[in-house]
Order: C-alpha cells, then sequence, then structure tokens
C-alpha cells in the first residue's frame, strides 16, 4: 500500500465513520434543547471561567439553529470526504468540529470511539500539514505513524490492564460484562457461562490485543490483524451496542496496514 | 535501527507505566479534552457500578416501585449502522458515572445540588419520570452502587446507596 492509498483509505472510513456518526446526532437533537437532559443552559455552567472568550464562542456555536448548521456542514464534510478525499482546510474544519461537539458532552458523548475518532483526524491533519512542509522527506509519514502507534497503543493498553486483573484470567469477567450490556443479560444457559469457555475467550482477546506491536512486523500479519479486529469490534457491537466503536476502528485500518512490514529491522 | 529502537522503547515504557501507580491530574479543562489523553481501559475491572433509579409520585399520592434506568434493549443489525436512541442511553449512563466521579470528589459537607451533573441527573430522573404512563406528581431518584455478582444479573452481590435526593416536583 503506497502513501497515498492509505490516506485514501483513512479518508473514505473516516468519512463513513463521522456520517454514521452525524446522522445520529441529527436524531438526539431534542435531547440537546432547553428541555432535554443535555440543554446547554445547564452545562455551560461548570464551564472553566479561565477564558471567556472561548465560552463565548461555545455559546455561539451550540445555539440551536448554529449547531445544526454546524452539523450539516460536517455532513458535507464527510460526504466530501467519501467522495473526494480529505485536504488540509477539510481536515481542520472536522478537528475543530470534533473537538466542539466533545465540550458539547461534557469532554465525550460515545467515549472510545470519539477519542479514536479524534485520532484519525488528527493523524490526518498531521498528515497533510507535513506534507505541505516538506513534500519529500516528511509526506504524509508522520500522520500514518501518528494513528498507527495510537490504535496499536490503544489495543496493547486494553489487553495488558485486562490481563492484570484475576477476574479476566479466569473468564468470570468477560460474563459479568455481557450480562450488564444493553442487548443483555446472557441468557441462562449461554455457552459463555462454562468456565473453559469465558476463559478461552479470556485468554484469546488479552493475548490478541496484548500482542498488538507484532503487527507492524508484515503486512500480511497487519492485514490478518486489522480483519480480526473487525470481527472483534463487530462482537462489541453485538453485545454492547457500540457501532460506532466499529466505524471509528475501522478508520485507522488503512495506517496500520501502511505501517506494517516498514520497520528498518 | 533507530525507528525500531524507539518503538520498542514506547511499548516498554507504556508497558511499565501500567504497573504504576501515578497521580491523577486534574483539571476542568482536561476533562473536557481528555479525548486528546484516552486511556484506552475498556471493561478492565468488576467492581461497584452505579445505577440510577427512580420512583415517582402518581396522583393519588402513592409512590410506584423504584424503577433502575438502565438501558437494555433488542438487538438489531441497523443498530451498526444508525443506533442514535441507544447511544444515547449509552451517554446518560456515562452521565451517571460521571456524576458519582463528582460525587467523591465533594469536599465534605459540601452540597451535592450545586453540581452540574446533579442538575443533568434531575433532568435524567424527570425525563422518566414524563415516560411513564398515567400522571406523575412528583419524583425522586437514587444512585446506587452495585457489585454484580457472576452468574446472577438481576441479584448484586451488594448494594449501597450512594445518593438519595428529595422528593421533586414535577414542574
Amino acid at each position: 500500500m503506497s502513501e497515498l492509498q492509505a490516506i485514501h483509505g483513512l479518508s473514505l472510513w473516516l468519512g463513513i465513520s463521522l456520517l454514521v456518526q452525524t446522522f445520529e446526532f441529527f436524531r438526539i437533537q431534542n435531547e440537546m434543547t432547553g428541555e432535554g437532559v443535555w440543554a446547554w443552559s445547564v452545562l455551560r455552567k461548570e464551564l472553566p471561567q479561565s477564558s471567556l472568550l472561548v465560552n463565548r464562542l461555545l455559546d455561539f456555536l451550540f445555539q440551536e439553529k448554529i449547531h445544526l448548521l454546524h452539523l450539516y456542514a460536517r455532513l458535507l464534510g464527510a460526504l466530501v470526504l467519501i467522495a473526494v478525499g480529505s485536504n488540509l482546510w477539510l481536515m481542520l474544519f472536522l478537528f475543530l468540529s470534533h473537538v466542539s461537539l466533545l465540550f458539547r458532552f461534557r469532554g465525550a458523548f460515545n467515549g472510545g470511539s470519539d477519542f479514536l475518532s479524534l485520532l484519525v483526524i488528527t493523524g490526518l491533519l498531521l498528515a497533510h500539514l507535513c506534507h505541505l512542509i516538506d513534500p519529500m522527506a516528511l509526506g504524509y509519514k508522520a500522520g500514518l505513524w501518528y494513528i498507527t502507534l495510537h490504535t496499536i497503543s490503544s489495543y496493547f493498553i486494553s489487553g495488558w490492564v485486562k490481563f492484570k486483573r484475576r477476574e479476566w484470567r479466569d473468564g468470570s469477567a468477560l460474563v459479568m460484562f455481557l450480562d450488564g450490556g444493553i442487548y443483555g443479560p446472557l441468557s441462562a444457559n449461554s455457552f459463555f457461562r462454562l468456565k473453559p469457555v469465558g476463559m478461552l475467550c479470556s485468554w484469546s482477546f488479552m493475548a490478541w490485543e496484548g500482542l498488538a506491536p507484532f503487527l507492524l512486523l508484515s503486512s500480511d500479519l497487519a492485514v490478518l490483524y486489522c480483519l480480526m479486529a473487525a470481527c472483534f469490534h463487530f462482537l462489541v457491537f453485538w453485545f454492547f451496542g457500540l457501532n460506532r466503536f466499529f466505524w471509528a476502528w475501522c478508520a485507522s485500518f488503512p495506517a496500520l496496514i501502511y505501517c506494517s512490514g516498514r520497520l528498518p529491522i | 535501527m533507530m525507528t525500531l529502537t524507539f518503538i520498542c522503547l514506547y511499548f516498554l515504557l507504556i508497558f511499565i507505566a501500567l504497573f504504576l501507580k501515578t497521580r491523577e491530574i486534574k483539571s476542568p479543562w482536561l476533562f473536557y479534552l481528555r479525548a486528546f489523553f484516552p486511556n484506552w481501559k475498556f471493561f478492565h475491572a468488576i467492581g461497584y457500578a452505579p445505577r440510577l433509579y427512580v420512583q415517582i409520585k402518581g396522583a393519588d399520592q402513592t409512590w410506584m416501585d423504584w424503577q433502575v434506568l438502565y438501558p437494555r434493549v433488542k438487538r438489531s443489525v441497523v443498530h451498526l449502522f444508525h443506533n442514535p436512541h441507544n447511544n444515547l442511553h449509552l451517554a446518560n449512563q456515562n452521565l451517571v458515572e460521571h456524576f458519582v466521579g463528582d460525587l467523591n470528589q465533594l469536599q465534605p459537607g459540601a452540597d451535592a445540588s450545586q453540581l452540574v451533573s446533579y442538575s443533568l441527573i434531575c433532568k435524567l430522573a424527570r425525563s422518566f419520570a414524563m415516560q411513564c404512563p398515567g400522571p406523575c406528581q412528583s419524583y425522586r431518584f437514587e444512585i446506587r452502587m452495585e457489585m454484580p455478582q457472576l452468574n446472577r444479573p438481576f441479584e448484586p452481590r451488594d448494594v449501597q446507596v450512594m445518593l438519595a435526593s428529595p422528593e421533586l416536583k414535577n414542574e
């Protein structure tokens, strides 16, 4: 995969991910008005008072009509990403748009998927910025490696923090989390309740996540890892309803595939 | 070789950091910008989980049973592409968890009702009360910390009430 192909792949998948997110934001508009749970009139009281300018800017942005306009612009941005690809100005707009939406929801609406989307947006912004500064030597590499290292870190950390916990090592945590999922609880006779199955699944996840840095060794390995990751994120959606996680992580895969096998060993 | 050394060192440092106890840095701006510093710790520990319970007083002045506001929905493949309401439920549950975090940081004797997260939880409880069939005169809520039990999803091993609201008029 060439640098340009990786950038196009990232733009396409990020565009799809942002499209899914933006359509969902349109549908929950009622919850963000005065009567809704997430009314800005209440949330704004929590803003740090140190920067009046930022606070005024946010007040302006989160007026109902302006916010709606913002969502339309974001939708258009996502469509351009899919149809045409990314450029510096589009990525700058999407970066500011994403950060402002994080403020709208006290730092995150959907946790990890917001974080990874920001990571891919920042990586693409960095890639275009570096390409502008030094197209020959730097190119898009810095942005691609930025996305790759952070995405691998997300799996690596997630795997090893689980490994530290006894309840993950004995398989019980998996069952308890599945019972607590949005589509849960598991049925009484679910095969996940069998201890050997719980343990096997837990150890498989921990090992697969914890060994993520090894995908950098070859591009074939990276493709295989990304296919497994897509299945993993689909399962996370299937049991926990986290659809945005699926799209957000898929958006980072072109960078992983590009960077793998390019380590000078 | 430099790149490889750098990457190996990077993951080694992360690995070591996972086993070290570090001081948590708190700042209002950092809270809002935490997406720039993700900790990537998903589903990592089993412990007391916060749940929001709401009780509604009907027109006949009697209190109904306590009901938990916890998202449970029917699965659909369509949700992979469009899942706004479930994501909103999950954001509301995150709000409950952040409210507990805010409560834990309160100085002794401080008034929880001054917290913005308290106001948001009141709105959440009210929106639930408004959805219930029949007229709702007032409502109240509790934040309960529940320790889950293996293979008994509806029977927590332990429950502790962390906060009980006064009766709130449905205005």
